[in-house]
This record gives C-alpha cells, structure tokens and sequence, in this order.
C-alpha cells in the first residue's frame, strides 16, 4: 500500500520573489532493509514515484522532468525513520525525534484542482489501494477552502514597492482580502501539523502558501481575458493594473511614485481601510401588511452583529435611547457607531435605492413600501443585500422552506375516497394504473376554476385564505395544462418512478397525505410507522422491539414487491431478523426455498443459529467436494428445504446450478462482496432468479457510493440509472464537489430501500442491555480438522491407563492442545509456519468483523489466553489491516501500559484494537471506549470470564456493548459452551479460578467432549 | 457631452463652461488641460492659480514660448448661507451618508435653494476668471484647460466644490458638528491619508521556527484543532465585485466615460469563468 504525502516548499531563495510549490512524495510500505545516507528507506524514488503519480488511477499533473530530492524533518525512531500511522498503528515506547529524510518528490500543476481529484480519487474510488497521509489532507482543506475567496470575488490587484537605494520598484500582486480570509488562516493555524509546518512558523507558511497559489491562479486567469474585454480597459490605467504580464519583473522602475500610481494606491487603501471591520451589521426586516391594506408594507432597519447573530436592534430603538446604546455597544463596536450605520445604509442604498427614501430624516429607521415593491424585494433585492453581508429577516411564509407551494397532488384511485389506515391492508402496488392528480396549495386543495382565478390575478403576491404567498403563474398555468390534459389517460408508472419524481421534482410534485399511498411511503421512509410483527410463535428467541420492527418492515416491503437492504449494525441480529421472516411466511403458507449467499466463514454461523432458534426450517449447506452437483437433483433437493446456504465463491462456480429455480427470495450476507459490479462472481448472482431479493451488510455503504449502486443493482435493477449516469449525476458531484443538492435528492431516492439503526440510536439503546452476548460460530479448516483427530485418537487411546494426578494432567494438556488447534494450526505446530486466514476460519471472521467495527469508528477489545496468538495477531492485523493496534501482555512495563490505555481511551484517536489477555486485567485498567469485545478463545469458567471482562475492565459501564464469543462448531468448544450455557446443570461443579472442573468428568463424557463432528468442516 | 469628469457634480461643472463659450475655444481649452500644458498650479481656499505654457505665433510677433497666468474662482456664498445650509444637510441621513462616501447626493440642490442659492455653477456669473493671454475671448482656451482639470479634481474630492463657494474645510467640520449626525460626517473627514510603504518581500516569506527536540507522534501529524468534518461548496457571490464596489466608481487613474464598477464586474465575473481552470 503506497501513503501519499504533500509538501508545501517554499524556493530556496532570499529573492526579492521566493515562490514555492506543492510537492508530492509517496511512502509504500515494503519495507526495504537499509538505510542509505539520508534517503528514506521507504519512499518511492524516482522512476516508480512518477509511474505511481501519472497512473490512471491518480493521473496528477506533474512533468517528469521536475522531479527533485526533497529534505523533510519525519520523526525517527533507532535511526529509521517511523512508518506514517496511516501504515502501521502502532506506538513506539520512547519519544521519538526529528530528523532529515531526502525523498524524492514531483511538484504538482494546477494545485488546488489537482490536490481536490487526487483525495476523491483515494477517498472514494473502490480499487485504490493508496491513502493519503495526514499532511496531503491538512493541505487538502486549506486549498479548498480558498475556493471560496474567488467565488466570492475576494481579492484584488495589491500594489507593492520596493525601494532598492534610490529607485523604487512597483509589482502587483493578486491579494485574498477579507475578514473571511483572515479567518480562514486563523482556523488553519490551529489545525496545522508539524508534518505540514516542518521549521516553519506555520502562519507564515499558511500565508506564503495561500499568497502563492492565489496570485498564480489569478494571474494566469486575468491573462486569459478575451478581447471583448481587454477593448474595454485598452490605453487606461487599469489595463496595466488588471492585465500586466508580470513575470518576476516590476511593473515599473522610478524615483518618485508616479501619479497613476498614486491614484491607484489611494484606491487600494480605500478598499482594504473598508476592511478594518468592526462586526457591525446591518439588517432589514420585511413586515407585512394586513389583508385590508395590500400597500402599506414596511422595511425596517436593524443593528446586528457578525460576531453575535443574536443581536437585534431596531434603529428606531437606538436612535430614541442613543446613550444608552453608545455605552452598551461600545464594547463590540467602537466609537463610530453612527458612522457605521450611515456607511452601512448607504452602501445598501446603493443596492437597493428604495432605501434613501427611509433616510430623509435625521434618524433613518424604516421605509415604506407597496405591494409590488415588496414583491420585487422579495424576489430579487433581499438575496442581493444578503448575499452582501447584511442580514435579511423576511415572514417565515415568504422563506424558501416555509412558503407553501402551488403542487400537483397525486392520489390514487379514480374517486377521492378515504383510505383506511389498517396495517393489515397490505396490497400489491408494484404498478400504479389507478391515480389522479389534483391541485393544491398547502394543504389545500382547489378546483380548476379557482386555480385559474389565482393564475389570472394580476397581483405578484396574493393573500390567499389567511396567509400571503407568492405565485409563480407559469408554473401554475403549466400545472393547470398538465390536468386538463392528464386526467383522461393516466400512464402506467411504477413505484420506483414514483419515489424518484417524489425525490427530484420536490418543488412541484407530492402525494396527498391521506392517501394510502403516501401513508405507504411514510412507512417505508420510518419504520416506526410500521405496526411491529408479533414474536413468532416458532421462534425459540424473544425478539427485542427493534428486530421486530426490522421483521416488519423486511415483509412490508416484500409485500409491495420491492427489494431493500438490512444495514443495520454488527452485533444487532440481522441474522435473527431474516431467520424471524423465514418462520413468519411459514405460519400460514408453503412457500419455496429461500437462497442464502454468504461469505465462508459465517456459513457455520447460520446454520447454527437455525438450529438454535428455528430447528424446524430445513436447511441445505451448499459447499464442500461433496456438495451436489447434477442439475435435476440439486433441484429435487433445494424444493425439499426451507433454506440453501452456499459461498460466494460457490455462486460464481456453480451458477448453473443455482440458475435452475426460481427462488422464493436470495439473500446475500455482507453484501459487500458484490461491490464490484464487473467480477464474475457479481454477474453470476444478479442473474440468479428470485420473487425477492434482500441484501445485508454491516459496512456504511454511504461512503463508497459505487459499491451502493452495485447492490442497489442487484435489489432493483434500473433504479440508480446506468452506472456511467450514476457516477456522473450523483457520485461526482456528492463526493468530489460537495453538491448538496444531489445529495439530499440521493439520500431520498434510497432511503425508502434501506433500514439502517445503529446501536447508537436513542431507539435502539432502550431495547438494548448493557451487555449483549453474541455467539459467532466457525467451522474448523482442513488441515485444523486433521490435526484435531490426531490428537484426539491418541488422548483416547492413553486415557484408559492413566489415573490420579496423571491423568489429570492428560486431559489438562489436551484441552490446552484442542484450543491451540481451534485457534489457528501455526499455534499448535509451533512450527513458524504463515499466521493466514485461510488456515482458520476463527481468524478469517475475526478479521471481517473487525474491518466492519473498525469503518464504523468503533473500538474494539480481543480477548484470548495465548501470547502468541496475541504477538501474530497484533502482527497480522497491523500489517496486513493496518489497524491500530495496542497489545498488553504479562511483560508490558507499567509506563507503556498506562500510555496505551490512556490512547485507547481518548476520543479523538480513533478506532483501534486492544488485544490483552484476561489474566493481565487486575485493577486499574478502564477501557469503556470499546464497542465491541472479542473473545478469541474462551476461558471455560464463567466466573473468570465475566467477573473479570465487566469488573476488571469495567465494560457497559458508559454505553452498550457487544460481547463476541467465538464457537468452533463440532469441537469442544461447541460442547463445553453448550454445557455452561445450561447452567442449571452447572452451577455447583464450576467452582474456583480454573477450569478444572472439566477433569471432573468421566472417561466417556471425556471422550463425548472432544469428540470430532466430522460434519462441522468446511472446507474452503 | 463632456469627457473629461465622471461624476455627476464634475460634469454639470464642465457643462456651465460649456453653456457660455462656443465650442471650438472649448475643444482647445481641453487639450490645455494636461500636464504638457500646466507648468505650474497652486489651489488654495478655493482658489486656483496657475501657469500655462502657451504657442508660439509668428504674426503676432510671439517667437518664444509664452508662460500665461491664469486664475480660476467661483462666487462665495455668504457664512450666513452656509450656516443655514449645512445646518439642514445635517439633518438629512442619506445626505450625510453619502457625503461618508465622498459623493455629492443628487439632490442636494434643493437644500441650497431653499436658502435662495445655488451650489454648482449655472452660468459665467458663477465665476471669476482671469487670464492674460491675448485672446479677448472669456473664456480662452486656458481658462477652459484649468477649469476642465478642475472638474477632474471636483470628482476625487467633492468638498472642493464647497471650498470654492467660500466654506474652507475646517469651518465645514466645525458646522458639522454643532449636530450629531453632521459630528458623524466631520470625524470622518479628519482621517488622514497613508504613504505607500515599501515591502521586504513579493510574498510573505515564510519564517524559521524553533522545534522542540523531542516531539510525540500526535501532535507531528495532527493539529492542535482537528479538521473540519467536511468541505462546504463554495457559492459564489449573487453580486459580482462587492469589495470593489466599496471603493466608489471614480478612482483617479480611470480616465475612461464608462463606469468603473461595471468594467471591473466585467472583469470578475469572467476571472470566476478562468479560474475554472485551475480550481
């Protein structure tokens, strides 16, 4: 994985001009062993470092030739430098120092616009693997940032000079200037790292920075300007102002200030002394008249402040107690207060030249104004005042938000009868044919006469029945068209279509509210709405309310003939949920059988969980050498169960197979392995045939917005349009530009297809307890499921003759050797052999969950009894995840345990792993960050392995959590967990610290115990 | 329709020159408005003194360059006058706003004409001129020149006009502020202008720092702040130039007719178009 670094470098130079650049630098993390010179053993040098930057996946603008060795302060840790904690989290014991490192690095074209495409691109795009480093994303929000002073029109041509002996030199320069600027630097100030300030003091640099590229920008645009315009500025002053080609030369050379330049320097200290700002504001506020007296509206004047928004001061108020208010306001606004004011008036009368009507007196506080004057301000000179700083308060009826539109109104059914609001009415709508539309403004409905009386008003504003509004005719004449037109023949339209007109036309368009079918769409967008199921009467579990409002909502959904997606987070049941909707459609009918796709290692998962709560379904597991592979009879054998359960990898292979019936519905698991819409494995499962489909992830699908329209792909094909479309409509401009008005329409169009809670939701806590128990089972490998036979036949062989103290230890040791093997096969060969998830199931989930704990900002705790598994799962999940990880084991000193703990425990480290033993607990130790805890392998005392998870290290106490315990099916560990879940049985024979208990038993029971299920391995 | 002033007050200045002189001695008179021409000009109290270069013209027997003296003035209104017209400006807000902002207000002659006066010129009665060049002619072309340069100057400082009708700044301040809001005028007249001073460096130069020797990981790749959650997307301005605007539409080295701030609007909006570029 390759880091991309960004370095703002100024020239080496004391020129009078000392200009600088963006560079780039990337960081792999192949680690190479020497460390020559000064050279960073692990960045790119030359050659590749430009390959990497010119690839299509960055395309950064930079030129080969360009190319320099750059000298960066990066701390260092035993003479190498330390690896950026986007590659490998993990703290060093001591400080570390600064020093140099040379890298090779290329200067970047175009910065701002090159530095926005390269964060998309890493940020958002699926098959990147290359991140940026904190330094490239301190630079990417400063450079954005300055986007704004140019949109705004901040700047202006600088004049400066520079006296060398007894001549003077004049330059200009394109100068950001604004009170808006200035904080902005401040801001940044604060934000900088020491990555990004090197020996720099950062406000210098910031500037130097902002100064730069701003007058480069500038620059090069102001020599672009067509000739249209430059005609305009030709033989003037000004042309030498705006359109000089300055290139490192002053404009002019003289002894005294020539006097157009003088002229323009007294311009210029106009502008910027406008700038000294105080935080005065001013405002206008639109009071309405009364339905009787259309003319007699009013603006009035008001004091506000830009530090203080709260501030509201009538000037009628000011003027009448003006002492009194000097003093008050003195403190934010100086002494000139009045000056202020009358400055400020003025420039908005020069706006808005209505305003000098209001200022005939001495004490200027309100202008009157007709009808058409307040609509015209309204319309146009209110946005042009606000958009110029003063503060513009209008009758909330008037705003954007609270106006009530004229809409068309769609209800269904040819009469307007009232629907009833039954949550047993479920009826099948996946085409609407029966509908009709109305007029209607606000809540109110209007027939075409009175429709037409609107239209032909001649009034801009009316006063309709209580409330003024403002009427765009066009529309309405449109809308009335539209009617007279539509109500004779309706066109088919689907849901889909309905929810996307419903998201993009929100201006015009909605659904009458009594209507059954807005009443539908309100239950899709809020599940609360939904009536919860019942707690199935075959299911052995309760379900808390939220699972059944999720059932619910699974089947509504289902009924409609739509597709939706289950995201809601790890450790809140999905899997119960979709197990409640199998036993629910069985109540009453015979349906056909359900396809389950899912990734390998949770197979086990399912099956056992069916077992558990719901043994009457009948369930397939799909998988193996052995699995069924003719076509007839795989189809004979699906229609004889409930549920097939088989493997990604599986659908891709024999999707012939699985191609032969139609399904009662498919669900996919961790949806997210179909993200890429162009594997094979995804185009075998969207050709699959089923009445339903349903997907179901962890992960926040929201933030790769690719991978959203690969499974919306899957659930409703179409609805998301082409992927080119998508990208380009949504993707592009909601994740590289920010265009929040495709964000908010995307955000509806899915919203109605995906339910999401997260355990944070005030809902879901009260439904949730402190602790939540989970049990994750996995199924023994191959090679794990050999090497448990082996030791299994020859414990069963030594165990008749041993006795006493010996045999004690026997069945001691061989419990200790059957853990090692469910943990991982490397543990118990002690052979140094790959620590890899392929060998172990455990260790793939393990894995999987942590990925999905780790995207949602979640910390995490691991709990296993073993060193050396917490030494290579450190390791492993630090290089190959590049988590953070924190490891606390027996020979941790003191210092460095309380410094993981207190980085684990602050709030703005970020997600990280701890992975510690329970014996190493104690008192003292707080780790109420973590979300969710792990045990790898289990202690089989109850009393050690609660009391010291709660107690010790004080889980639950400060929000909810999620304890996962990891269950190897057809092991030991399933039969031991079995026997202390039935407590009852229990209770008295686990006594003490240990798990001697289980030497209790007989020689049979023994045997019973570990047992081999030789059904329980999956191969992969 | 004159060319050589901007603002309103300068143009109906130029506008009574023009009322009572024919139009030929005017087009002279403008090109005798240039520093070519005016060798020397002192403006004081209201008065302007200058120095002329004029031609050369064989048949009247002028072989040498002449230097004629010229001298420009218009009538005074009575301190009397002044008192009660100032007393009323300074009761009207939107006069004294917009003399804040260095304008005369359009209608600021209603004022002087309750008092039985009038402020800019309406005809030759308004002035005092003098010139002794030979042209018999009043006003010649030097004359014209002075008073064309004039109402160049009347554009950049709208009080001179005042200063020409016989009311000397510091007796406006003081007038001023006998009332409050004429107070609020005269504080802001008495700011002064700055120099241009001269810089060290094009950009600002980025400044060497002491780091500590010892520094821990966080804070090397972390701010003291963190950053912001997300980018807000830059709108731009609904009205072009805002900052420019502030700066009033005469600046002194724009010589062209048109107006400034339209030609700078012009010249933003088509800058947001070329920085697309880059952005």
């Amino acid at each position: 994985m390759n880091v991309i670094h960004g370095a703002w470098i100024p020239k080496n130079t004391q020129d009078f001009i000392q200009s600088g650049g963006v560079y780039l630098w990337v960081e792999s993390d192949e680690v190479q062993d020497q460390v020559k010179n000064a050279l960073h053993p692990q960045h790119l040098p030359e050659k590749p470092c430009l390959e990497f930057l010119k690839s299509d996946t960055l395309s950064a603008p930079i030129s080969a030739g360009q190319g320099a060795l750059l000298s960066l302060l990066l701390p260092t840790f035993e003479g190498k430098p330390l690896p950026s904690p986007e590659l490998q989290r993990v703290e060093p014991d001591e400080a570390v120092t600064l020093q140099n490192w040379q890298v090779y690095a290329y200067p970047l074209q175009t910065p701002i616009k090159a530095i926005n495409n390269i964060h998309f691109l890493c940020s958002f795009q699926a098959d990147n693997n290359s991140r940026i480093g904190s330094d490239f994303l301190f630079w990417y929000y400063f450079s954005q940032s300055l986007k704004q002073i140019i949109a705004k029109d901040q700047y202006i041509p600088l004049l400066l000079s520079r006296k060398t002996g007894k001549t003077i030199e004049l330059y200009r320069r394109w100068q950001a200037v604004s009170s808006h600027y200035e904080g902005l630097i401040q801001a940044a100030v604060t934000q900088m790292p020491v990555a990004c300030s090197q020996q720099y003091q950062p406000e210098s640099l910031l500037r130097h920075f902002a100064e730069v590229v701003i007058d480069e920008l500038l620059s090069t645009a102001a020599l672009e300007m067509p000739q249209v315009f430059t005609k305009k500025v030709q033989y003037d002053f000004l042309e030498t102002i705006l359109l000089d080609k300055q290139t490192a030369e002053p404009m002019r050379t003289c002894e005294r200030l020539p006097d157009d330049f003088t002229y323009w320097q007294q311009w210029q200290q106009k502008l910027l002394g406008t700038q000294a700002q105080s935080s005065l504001q001013l405002g206008l506020q639109l009071l309405e008249a009364d339905a009787e007296a259309i003319d007699q509206w009013c603006l009035i004047f008001f004091l506000s402040s830009h530090k203080d928004p709260s501030l509201k001061l009538d000037l009628d108020d000011f003027w009448a107690h003006k002492d009194h208010f000097h003093k008050m306001l003195h403190q934010q606004f100086g002494q000139s207060i009045e000056q202020q004011i009358l400055v400020n008036l003025a420039q908005a009368a020069r706006i808005y030249p209505k305003l000098w009507q209001g200022m005939e007196g001495s004490e200027p506080d309100v202008v009157q104004l007709l009808l058409d004057e307040a609509f015209e301000f309204l319309k146009e000179s209110a946005w042009i005042l606000e958009d110029a700083g003063f503060k513009i308060i209008i009758p909330a009826w008037l705003t954007p938000k609270g106006r009530r539109r004229a809409k068309l109104r769609l209800r269904s059914g040819g009469k307007a009868k009232p629907a009833s609001a039954s949550a047993q009415a479920y009826f099948s709508m996946d085409k609407l044919t029966d509908y009709h539309y109305q007029l209607a403004i606000g809540d109110e409905a209007l027939s075409p006469e009175e429709w037409q009386q609107l239209v032909d008003a001649k009034t801009p504003l009316i006063h309709f029945r209580g409330q003024w509004m403002e009427l765009d005719r066009d529309k309405m004449q449109e809308m009335l068209a539209f009617i007279q037109q539509q109500n004779d023949t309706v066109p088919e339209m689907s849901v889909q279509e309905l929810l996307r007109k419903l998201a993009e036309e929100e201006e015009g368009f909605e659904l009458d509210v009594h209507d059954s079918l807005a009443q539908m769409l309100a239950k899709l967008s809020d599940s609360s709405q939904l009536e919860p199921i019942a707690n199935p009467e075959k299911l052995n579990a309760q379900l808390r309310d939220y699972q059944k409002r999720g059932v619910a909502w699974l089947r509504y959904l289902e009924s409609l003939g739509l597709n939706g997606c289950l995201a809601d987070d790890m450790g809140l049941g999905k899997t119960m949920q979709v197990i409640s909707v199998l036993v629910l459609e069985r109540e009453l009918t015979q349906p056909g059988p359900t396809l389950l796709i899912a990734p390998t290692s949770v197979i086990g998962n399912w099956q056992k969980e069916i077992e558990k709560f719901a043994p009457h379904l009948t369930t397939l597991i799909h998988h193996g050498s052995d699995r069924e592979q003719d076509v007839k009879s795989f189809k004979q054998l699906c229609l004889q169960h409930d549920l097939l359960i088989t493997s990604y990898t599986l659908a891709r292979k024999d999707s012939k197979l699985l191609g032969g019936l139609q399904w009662r519905r498919i669900v996919l698991d961790e949806a997210q392995n179909i993200k890429n819409p162009k594997a094979a494995q995804t185009k075998a499962i969207l050709k699959l045939n089923g009445d339903s489909r349903l997907a179901l992830t962890g992960t926040p699908v929201e933030n790769r917005l690719m991978d959203l329209w690969s499974i919306f792909n899957f659930l409703n094909p179409g609805y998301l349009g082409k992927q080119a479309q998508f990208r380009k409509t949504y993707e592009l401009p909601v994740q590289r530009d920010n265009d929040p008005i495709q964000s908010a329409i995307l955000k509806k169009i899915i919203q109605p297809f995906i339910l999401r809670r997260l355990k944070t939701d005030k809902s879901i806590i009260k439904d949730l307890p402190d602790k939540i128990e989970n049990k994750i089972y996995c199924n023994l490998s191959k090679e794990q499921a050999s090497l448990y036979e082996v030791v299994v036949n020859d414990v069963v062989a030594q165990l008749e003759e041993a006795e006493g103290i010996q045999r004690q230890g026997l069945m001691l040791s061989t419990l200790m050797k059957l853990k090692q093997i469910c943990n991982h096969p490397m543990q118990f060969l002690q052979d140094g052999s790959a620590f890899t998830p392929e060998r172990s199931h455990k260790l793939e989930r393990i894995g999987e969950m942590l990925e999905e704990a780790m995207e949602r900002d979640d910390s995490v705790l691991v709990f296993t009894q073993f060193t050396e598994i917490g030494e290579h799962l450190e390791r492993y999940l630090a290089k190959e995840k590049h988590y953070k990880i924190h490891y606390l084991h027996g020979g941790t000193s003191r210092i460095k345990r309380e410094h993981m703990i207190s980085d684990f425990q602050d709030p703005e480290t970020g997600p990280a792993v701890f992975i510690l033993s329970l014996k190493a607990g104690g008192v003292g130790i707080t780790l109420t960050q973590a979300n969710h805890v792990f045990h790898f392998d289990r202690w089989w005392n109850p009393a050690v392995e609660n009391q010291a998870t709660d107690r010790a290290f004080r889980i639950g106490q400060k929000k909810n959590v999620f304890v996962h315990k990891f269950v190897t099916l057809g092991t030991l560990e399933e039969r031991i967990d079995q026997m202390i879940a039935d407590k009852q049985k229990m209770a008295d024979s686990i006594v003490g610290n240990d798990e001697s208990w289980l030497t209790k038993l007989d020689n049979q029971a023994f045997k019973e115990l570990i047992a081999l299920n030789k059904h329980s391995i999956m191969e992969d | 329709m004159s060319k050589y002033a901007k603002t309103w007050w300068g143009q109906r200045f130029i506008a009574a020159l023009e009322g009572f002189t024919d139009s030929g001695r005017l087009a002279r008179g403008r090109s005798y408005s240039t520093d070519n021409r005016i060798k020397q000009w002192l403006l004081q109290k209201g008065k302007v003194d200058a120095k002329l270069r004029g031609n050369t013209n064989p048949y009247y027997g002028v072989y040498k360059e002449p230097t004629y003296k010229v001298s420009v003035q218009m009538t005074h209104l009575s301190e009397v006058q002044w008192q009660k017209i100032i007393q009323r400006l300074s009761q009207r807000a939107s006069f004294i706003a917009r003399l804040l902002l260095n304008e005369i207000p359009e209608n600021i002659e209603a004022v002087f004409a309750e008092a039985g006066v009038h402020l800019l010129p309406k005809d030759y009665r308004d002035f005092k001129v003098a010139c002794d060049c030979p042209d018999y002619e009043v006003p010649c072309k030097h004359i014209a020149g002075v008073c064309y340069r004039l109402a160049g100057q009347l554009d950049q400082n709208p009080f001179l006009l005042f200063e020409m009708r016989g009311l000397a700044s510091e007796k406006l301040l003081r007038e001023l502020a006998n009332s409050s809001l004429g107070k609020v005028l005269s504080d802001a007249k008495s700011n002064a202008t700055v120099e241009l001073m001269p810089v060290d460096s094009f950009y600002t130069r980025p400044v060497l720092t002491e780091l500590p020797q010892e520094i821990s990981l966080k804070s090397f790749w972390q701010g003291q702040q963190p950053l912001p959650k997300s980018i807000e997307p830059s709108q731009p301005a609904t009205i072009p130039a805002m900052l420019i605007k502030k700066g009033g539409d005469f600046p002194g080295f724009w010589q062209k007719q048109n107006s400034f701030i339209e030609v700078m609007e012009d010249f933003y909006l088509r800058m947001r178009k070329n920085t697309l570029k880059g952005l």
